[in-house]
């Protein structure tokens, strides 16, 4: 039976969220059209890998980083470089979004989503025997 | 970790984040979009990059992004057709009325399939090659679109109420053995369903 994918969040994503739009406004909706941009196109059947665009950028450990490009800017002018960091697990069909940040903390969002896969990789290796 | 908390699509997720009137908003935004990110979709699938389709069109590779990334009103007749025209598909256009339920797109559907497979026996008519692949074909599809509900289903009821509602046998004259379930033992049990 075909599968479907749905998304799940880490348990820090909602306060840095949420930290983000404080000071990232308008931003924050051009990451998430290109969300479901992305979503919707995984709904409908594709491999992570086979996802080709400006706004989606490769990271470690299969994870992936979506930009703020394209979308509609009205009232926000040129928008500044955001990253919402994703990982989409293609054993349980679950797109987890881990973090969102500026480039300013790119560094240690990256540190923090890597750290977040390998512990979810290390409950999956556990659960598995 | 993960939050238990799962979402189906990311208009769910935006809303639980924003003001109920943002999320109304930004949904109106995204349902806006259905027909560019439905373009973006296709373009991946066709395992092609926006510079690759911008070549096979004659459009340039800024206004492949600018299709994807436009909203449905802005977006013309002729942006779609060279865009499809890229991937080697076909535009269909259709019209159907405003806000018809998706139960409605069901019944809709199954009467164009209906319409489609009468039309190939029709005119296939005459022909007995072609009687014979149309034959075939509809065999085929009358499986594949057996197995296509039968999966639906299961998704919406137990295994022991769907032995309840339907009790499948073979004819009795059937010199088949009952495990062969090929397309074409498969049709033929079809018209043998008891009432």
């Amino acid at each position: 039976m075909k599968r479907c994918w749905i998304i799940q969040e880490s348990d820090f994503f909602e306060n840095k969220f949420s930290q983000f739009r404080k000071h990232n406004k308008g931003i924050d909706r051009l990451l998430i059209d290109n969300l479901d941009t992305y979503f919707n196109t995984l709904k409908s059947g594709l491999l992570p890998i086979n996802i080709q665009a400006g706004f989606i950028h490769k990271e470690p450990k299969g994870i992936k980083a979506i930009d703020q490009k394209g979308g509609n800017r009205k009232g926000i002018g040129t928008p500044k470089q955001a990253r919402l960091y994703i990982f989409p697990d293609t054993d349980t069909y679950i797109l987890y979004l881990i973090t969102v940040g500026d480039k300013n903390s790119q560094k240690s969002d990256i540190k923090d989503c890597v750290d977040f896969v390998t512990d979810l990789k290390k409950i999956k290796e556990a659960d598995n025997g | 970790m993960a939050n238990e908390r799962a979402y189906s699509s990311v208009s769910e997720l935006y809303a639980k984040h924003v003001s109920a009137e943002e999320g109304e908003s930004f949904v109106r935004y995204l349902d806006s979009r259905k027909l560019a990110k439905t373009l973006f979709a296709l373009r991946n699938k066709a395992g092609l990059t926006q510079n690759e389709l911008a070549k096979k069109t004659g459009i340039t590779q800024s206004k492949v992004s600018k299709i994807e990334h436009a909203q449905d009103v802005t977006l013309t007749i002729g942006d779609i057709l060279q865009f499809c025209d890229g991937l080697n598909l076909q535009l269909h256009l259709g019209l159907m009325p405003d806000g018809m339920s998706l139960v409605n797109k069901v019944k809709f559907h199954w009467n164009e399939l209906q319409k489609h497979l009468e039309t190939i026996q029709e005119i296939s008519k005459g022909d007995t090659v072609m009687e014979k692949a149309a034959r075939d074909f509809t065999v085929e599809a009358a499986h594949n679109i057996t197995n296509g509900l039968f999966a639906c289903l299961e998704n919406v009821m137990p295994k022991q109420e769907q032995d309840e509602l339907f009790t499948v046998s073979a004819p009795s004259d059937s010199k088949e053995r009952p495990e062969d379930c090929s397309p074409e033992t498969h049709s033929e049990q079809l018209f043998h369903q008891e009432e």
